[in-house]
């Protein structure tokens, strides 16, 4: 064990280079999913391109940011917040400046999950810091060595709703009037049979006999069962690299080369990169060494993965299971070119107009954006540091460092003219530029003495700074194209539009640091920061905080049992500061132009205050945590168990506190929430068999935690987060409570406690009332990750598993109210447990027995009926049978009280799930065969990813799609994002 | 290597890196933003901060008036559903936070105007009584929807200076926010008749005002017909009943004094003067529209149909399958026969080109056949029956021309074209036994006829103030399908208050939570 390491007095996870290439993971954070304890990865769907959201130690942060800082060598990089479930706001997927970073280049990642791990990086080190080491020139045995490898994979749709094949379009007719005919079928004007105009699949059953869909195609009446995913692609995605490197006494160096190429799901979505790493590093003399860090990337998107929110969060896109996607490719464009036309609208090709039942405007108007509307964007990253240190004396140097962060993103989007141009202009044209920057320097003067034998101290003393620039210029036209697919801004009808904007952000901070070690037994560090930061009133903007960490090796100062190889307690404390959003705490007006509006007037401006207040007066958060942990190894290092136990309170946390809007706004910024995490970590490791032929390593982590909300204002009980659907569900933090409380309307209950039902069959739901239903915070996470090999055969499995956390996936609830998916099968006969009953004159359900052949007077009598337990409104038993088609309708339909009968507190589940996250076989062709040709090293596998779960709480969808942006509270309800995927491929890698 | 070259690269880097006060100064605001405003500016703030109150909006239509104001007032037929009469929580919360946001830009304008010297407050005084003016027409609104409200109190936070704790408000009582306001107004009034504008501020008004483009003239009539709006909401309480008497009288009987909107071409109004402005699309088409919500009323649409009403090819149109026949949905029809009636597509329907597809639809504050009712009644009261007699056919004239109006500057033609009124057909249409004056007998029955032409007026482009006068009037016997399913079996007297107030304002709702009941009246409800 290195000293480094032995010294360190609070928790990391280390993840060394090997793991993160296995499986051909496109960017590092999707490589990290239960390999290191505390920590959560959840990647949003889509793709290469799609972001990754990281989490240590639970959130930290009520609203605020959640993601770790990325350090790469020493430096801060970008990572920004993306949001992707805003689909009015923007139809694409966005990604994080995480996913630049290429696993091949990274020799390990090592993860500070505490407090006293933050004093060196400073206030975003609240959230945790992911330290990212990019490889180091070595060399090889005949000096340059170069390495090489190689993968290719495929993506599969997966994971989708398990959707009922049993019952076409429609509704019966005694629920329903959609013109049925007595056999429940509708038929055209010629006694065709033909699909009703209706959202819903409770219609006929399949019987194969021809039914007329609405392009006028007549085929056979079965269930379209892959009619969904026709609509997307089969992603081929492929990965070179190849790395040259070096090193001699005085230097060494590394230079790597990359090229990606990535499709996604997404048709038409395609993303190239290009990443030339080179890593450097320089004795100009004894006493200085220069490093130099260059890291390029260079990327060509062509249309980000493109929503899917107007499919699944919404019935006007909800395919029905006699549909077809490739129905909609086939016609969503005229011969022309044009986009479809339904009904008697205007069409140079009327006789193709769309005037069919069952045509779903949302996905042809879907599969025309997705194909029609192109999007490029061109960037251009640099990270780049630049490193001196300076050796005074054996005892005493200087390091300073510069570095930059810049990207140069340009943006164009094509969408084609829908029309001809004498119906009118339309298509657009945009251009836009994006800059990005972060100029970060630091300067570090280190001194180490050994003032006994025993005894050794260090001091370092240092200042960093850090500017961080954002800017955007844009043109668009308006109006439309005046020449049909003319794709240039000249081509606007009205004066084009233009937009721009601007952030700037500046942090520096003096540090230092003081440690003694004595014996190489007991460790002690401690460290002091003061930051200053541009989101704070300038006048108050200042904040120090300390730290100290202890490291004591037990195996060193004790006589310890001999299995025990190394034991070593650790224990921390410190506080980081934290700082408001930036510009949130400054309160401003915003102003606007409404042009000219009278005759002969002049331009009108206004202004308006937000009805988010600031406040000038923000203090710092402050986390303060302490932790305690044992590191202890076994058996000569064959077996490890590492505890950490931590406890972390967030004291004057910045937040939006909800007013009443009586007071002049929604919410004024304030310092009034207390936030309370703790947890426990566990990691276990070991060779479980360790023969020459036969290897088995295991390791486990888990990591329990538990947060709760300690306090907010000085009455305030709760925060929401937000209102789902006009009232029908909230997400809230109540104090007392972990954050993120899922409330929805519960069934009214009368004055005895009896669940109330409707003169209509239904439960009554009270909406006067809120239930809290589940919670978003998930309980305890981790992974398991076995390696076996046989002599040159390896498997190497990454699970990784999640227990509790709430999520409302509204859209996937939604698809049983139209009847799409399994469960609303569920009583539609009597094998299925459904009720027989007939409809009185006042339209009550009577329940007879399934023999009856009709009703006293003759009615006809169903087959599946339901019968709500509780009472009618005059306190008896309801007796009432509805129809479960009726009953699946309404009861998961969209919107609180105001608007429906849905019960929204079964949309809100736990999410379980063990998934076998990574998979790999490979084989080593042994070395003295591939020497004869110059190569060694050669390894061959076959991967997957993502390939299925072991078990999970939610059947209907893979829980990631949820996530729809970097907060948690974007990741709970929105499948609307992109469908999973499950990628299968091949590698190989060799060594020359 | 030496000392000096790595002295050198030092303070380079340091350089570099470094930062100055003066950077994170300038870095804490947003560059895009304004640390100060002027009168004029947040005069107009204020306005467009309630925008979607005044000018047709799918929020105020779809989210809050399809399932209100037009139900409670039979304006629009409507599927029978469970728990229908009870306000959804969404309406109540919804309406409730837009106008105490409007209520915060007002004290902001405020905060800015009592930050200037006497000298600029002198020359700024015009914004004040217009913004003041406009601000209670609709405090009004919500008080009669809600009765009790924060107000004296509420919006204080920015005057407060961001401390929230003492801007916890209280409750006002309602008649004591009608007594300010009708305070006020009256001063106003008389203030505005003698105002010396200098000319700086006369250009900047003109220019910020959206409402009445900076013509004083319309700002008094504005005042004047509001204060007969109030004056006459609360006349039946015995606590404003002189009051109102003598005011309505002193305003009627001195027009120069006094003037009120008494033609059409006086109308208050928010003007659509462009499209495409940040004022935002007119959604008024979805606002209606979906979810069927321009479906006429039975009992409005016959007594339209009826009565020949010159307005009927204005403000309905048939149904695409109903051969030009007119047809309302009736409220009491059980919920499966509306269902299959509403998909005959026979139902009448609001008229897409005068009313819902009508992208220049104004915002509508005052209008004159408005005013000339309220004149009418109390003529009516003063037992003039002549002058009250005129006020009420005028009052038709002007409501008959108003929508020839709304019909002349829509850009949508989907309707058919509309058949033209003319002398004659106006004047049969007030001779029908149904509608004139001479032929109806007694206060009552004369006070029915205002009460039906307010309805017939308002219809859905005011429906609030539609529902407000029902609820005062309490003349027009409609009938509703009874929900046996909720203990609010037919329409309410006042909205809830949101559950917003509940949560995070506790101490004063605890006030009037006793009081916070459907049933229970606004105090100007005298029935």
């Amino acid at each position: 064990m290195d000293k480094a390491q032995k010294s360190l007095g609070y928790a990391t996870s280390v993840i060394e280079a090997d793991e993160l290439v296995k499986v051909g993971n496109t960017n590092l954070a999707s490589a990290l999913y239960g390999k290191a304890a505390g920590v959560r990865i959840q990647g949003g769907a889509g793709g290469a391109t799609s972001p990754v959201n990281i989490q240590i130690r639970g959130i930290n942060s009520i609203t605020g940011k959640s993601q770790p800082l990325i350090v790469l060598d020493g430096v801060p990089i970008r990572n920004e917040e993306v949001t992707n479930n805003n689909y009015w706001g923007d139809q694409r997927l966005r990604g994080n400046g995480l996913l630049d970073i290429n696993p091949a280049d990274v020799e390990n990642i090592s993860i500070l999950k505490g407090a006293s791990a933050a004093a060196l990086y400073g206030s975003e080190a609240v959230n945790g810091v992911v330290l990212i080491t990019t490889k180091k020139g070595k060399a090889g045995e005949n000096g340059m060595q170069v390495d090489f490898n190689t993968n290719f994979s495929v993506d599969e749709i997966a994971y989708l709703p398990r959707y009922q094949n049993v019952r076409g379009p429609g509704m019966p007719s005694h629920i329903l009037n959609l013109g049925q005919a007595a056999d429940g079928f509708n038929y055209t004007a010629d006694g065709m049979r033909t699909v009703p105009n209706s959202s819903t699949n409770y219609g006929p059953k399949f019987d194969g006999q021809p039914m007329q869909a609405w392009d006028g195609i007549t085929r056979p009446y079965n269930a379209q069962q892959d009619n969904y995913s026709a609509l997307f692609n089969n992603p081929v995605s492929s990965q070179i690299n190849i790395s040259i490197s070096n090193a001699t006494e005085k230097s060494n160096f590394r230079l790597s080369l990359t090229r990606q190429d990535n499709e996604a799901l997404s048709l038409n979505s395609k993303n190239s990169k290009n990443i030339i790493n080179l890593n450097s590093s320089y004795q100009v003399s004894k006493k200085l060494t220069t490093d130099l860090m260059i890291n390029y990337i260079n990327q060509n998107t062509a249309n980000r993965p493109y929503s899917i929110d107007r499919l699944i969060n919404n019935f006007g896109g909800m395919m029905t299971r006699f549909d077809n996607g490739a129905w909609y490719l086939d016609r969503y464009q005229t011969s022309r070119g044009y986009r479809y036309v339904t009904g008697n609208g205007q069409s140079l090709t009327p006789d193709e107009n769309i005037t069919g039942n069952g045509f779903r405007g949302d996905i042809a108007d879907y599969v025309w954006r997705v194909n029609k509307n192109q999007a490029s964007e061109i960037s251009n990253r640099v990270i780049g540091s630049l490193t001196n240190t300076f050796k005074f004396t054996d005892d005493l140097n200087l390091r300073a460092r510069i570095s930059t962060d810049f990207t140069s993103r340009y943006n164009e989007s094509e969408n084609y003219s829908e029309r001809p141009l004498a119906f009118g202009p339309s298509g657009s044209f945009g251009m836009s530029t994006e800059l990005f920057s972060i100029l970060y320097g630091d300067i570090m003067l280190n001194y180490k003495k050994a003032i006994t034998e025993d005894f050794t101290i260090g001091a370092m003393l240092g200042y960093t700074a850090r500017t961080e620039n954002s800017s955007s210029v844009g043109r668009s036209t308006n109006g439309g194209l005046s020449t049909e697919n003319l794709f240039d801004i000249v081509a606007s009808t009205n004066i084009p539009n233009n937009s721009s904007n601007r952030q700037y952000r500046t942090i520096d901070a003096l540090l230092g640091t003081v440690n003694f070690d004595y014996k190489s037994i007991w460790f002690v560090e401690g460290t002091i920061r003061r930051d200053r930061i541009s989101t704070m009133n300038p006048n108050n903007n200042t904040f120090v905080y300390p730290s100290v960490n202890t490291a004591f090796a037990l195996t060193d100062a004790f006589d310890l049992p001999q299995f025990i190889t190394f034991s070593k307690l650790r224990g921390s404390w410190g506080i980081v500061g934290n700082y408001p959003d930036i510009y949130s705490a400054n309160i401003a007006y915003s102003q606007n132009s409404l042009g000219v509006q009278q005759l002969g007037g002049s331009n009108v401006l206004f202004t308006s205050l937000p009805s988010s207040f600031g406040n000038d007066g923000i203090r710092p958060e402050q986390k303060h945590e302490f932790e305690f942990g044992l590191d202890t190894r076994f058996f000569n290092n064959r077996f490890s168990l590492d505890i950490s136990y931590y406890n972390a309170q967030i004291r004057d946390q910045i937040l939006p506190l909800t007013l009443p809007t009586t007071s002049g706004a929604f919410s004024v910024l304030t310092n009034i929430g207390t936030l309370r995490n703790t947890g426990i970590e566990i990691q276990l490791t070991g060779d479980i068999i360790s023969t020459p032929n036969f290897q088995w390593d295991a390791t486990i982590n888990l990591s329990k935690i538990s947060n709760k909300v300690e306090k907010l204002a000085n009455n305030a009980t709760e925060l929401l987060h937000v209102d789902y659907d006009g009232n029908a569900a909230q997400l809230r933090s109540v104090v007392g409570r972990p954050m993120g409380d899922f409330y929805a309307r519960p069934i009214a209950l009368d004055a005895n406690g009896n669940q109330v039902v409707q003169p209509n069959g239904l439960y009554k739901i009270d909406d006067q009332k809120w239930i809290q239903v589940g919670n978003a915070m998930p309980d305890a996470l981790g992974g398991i990750i076995n390696e076996f090999s046989y002599k040159n055969f390896s498997l190497y499995a990454v699970m990784d598993f999640q227990i509790g956390g709430s999520v409302m996936p509204t859209g996937i609830n939604w698809m049983k109210s139209r009847g799409l998916t399994e469960e609303s099968l569920n009583f539609m006969d009597e094998a299925s447990g459904g009720l027989a009953y007939y409809r009185n004159d006042t339209g009550q359900g009577v329940g007879v027995p399934h023999s009856t052949a009709q009703g006293p007077n003759g009615e006809t009598v169903y087959h599946d009926g339901m019968v709500m337990d509780g009472v009618v409104a005059d306190g008896s038993t309801n007796t009432n049978v509805v129809s479960q088609a009726f009953y699946y309708w309404n009861t998961y339909n969209w919107g609180g009280p105001q608007y429906s009968q849905s019960r929204y507190e079964l949309y809100i589940q736990d999410n379980n799930y063990l998934k076998m996250r990574e998979l790999s076989v490979a084989y080593t062709i042994p070395n003295q065969i591939t020497s004869k040709i110059g190569v060694s090293n050669v390894n061959i596998s076959v991967y997957g990813r993502n390939l299925f779960f072991l078990y999970r709480s939610i059947k209907d969808l893979d829980p990631e799609v949820l996530t729809g942006g970097s907060r948690w509270t974007q990741t709970l309800t929105s499948a609307g994002t992109n469908p999973a995927t499950r990628t299968y491929g091949v590698m190989l890698r060799a060594r020359f | 290597m030496n000392f000096k070259r790595i002295f050198i690269y030092t303070i380079l880097i340091s350089g570099l890196a470094s930062c100055s006060v003066g950077d994170f100064e300038d870095n804490y605001t947003d560059p895009s933003k304004l640390s100060e405003t002027t009168v004029g500016k947040q005069f107009t703030g204020m306005i467009m901060s309630n925008r979607q109150s005044v000018l047709p909006s799918y929020w105020d239509y779809f989210v809050i008036k399809r399932i209100t104001s037009n139900r409670y007032s039979q304006v629009v037929g409507w599927v029978n559903v469970e728990n229908q009469y009870v306000p959804g929580s969404a309406a109540v919360n919804d309406r409730w936070n837009n106008f105490y946001n409007f209520m915060a830009q007002y004290r902001e304008l405020q905060k800015v105007y009592n930050g200037l010297t006497d000298v600029k407050k002198e020359d700024n005084r015009v914004f004040m009584i217009a913004a003041a003016t406009y601000f209670y027409d609709h405090t009004q609104q919500t008080v009669d929807l809600y009765g009790d409200i924060p107000w004296s109190e509420a919006g204080m936070l920015s005057i407060n200076g961001g401390d929230y704790s003492k801007s916890y408000a209280a409750y006002d009582e309602a008649s004591d926010i009608y007594t300010k306001m009708l305070d006020d107004l009256l001063g106003f009034a008389n203030e505005l008749g003698s105002l010396q504008i200098n000319p700086a501020t006369v250009v900047d008004f003109k220019t910020q005002d959206l409402i009445n483009n900076g013509n004083i003239d319309m700002w008094k009539k504005y005042i004047n017909s509001l204060r007969l709006k109030m004056l006459t909401r609360v006349s039946g309480t015995s606590e404003f009943s002189a009051r109102a008497k003598s005011e309505i009288g002193a305003i009627l009987s001195n027009p120069a004094q006094y003037p009120i909107v008494e033609v059409n071409d006086s109308n208050i109004m928010w003007d659509i003067y462009s499209l495409g402005t940040v004022i935002g699309a007119n959604d008024f088409r979805s606002g209606l529209e979906d979810w069927n919500g321009n479906i006429a009323g039975k009992a409005i649409l016959n007594h339209m149909v009826s009565n020949d009403d010159p307005r009927l090819t204005y403000v309905f149109q048939p149904g695409l399958n109903a051969n030009g026949e007119y047809l309302g949905l009736d409220p009491l029809m059980n919920p499966t026969e509306q269902d299959a009636l509403i998909l005959t597509q026979t139902l009448s329907l609001y008229n897409f080109s005068t009313i819902s597809r009508n992208q220049y639809f104004p915002g509508i504050l005052m209008t004159a056949a408005e005013v000339h009712l309220l004149a009418a009644e109390f003529y009516l009261k003063e037992n003039q029956d002549a002058m009250a007699k005129m006020h009420f056919e005028e009052a038709v004239t002007q409501s008959i021309g108003f929508y020839q109006y709304l019909r002349s500057i829509s850009n949508n033609a989907e309707s058919i074209a509309p058949v033209v009124p003319t002398a004659e057909s106006v004047n049969d249409y007030l001779a029908m036994d149904e509608i004139s004056w001479d032929a109806a007998s007694g206060m009552d029955e004369k006070l029915s006829l205002i009460a039906e032409q307010k309805w017939l007026h308002f219809n859905v482009i005011q429906s609030n103030e539609n529902w407000h006068e029902i609820r005062r009037l309490n003349k027009l016997d409609l009938e509703f399908w009874v929900d046996n399913s909720n203990q609010q079996n037919l329409p309410p007297s006042r909205w809830m208050y949101p559950g917003s107030e509940q949560t995070y304002n506790m101490e004063n709702y605890s006030v009037v939570q006793p009081q916070d009941k459907l049933t229970n009246s606004v105090f100007w409800d005298m029935n």
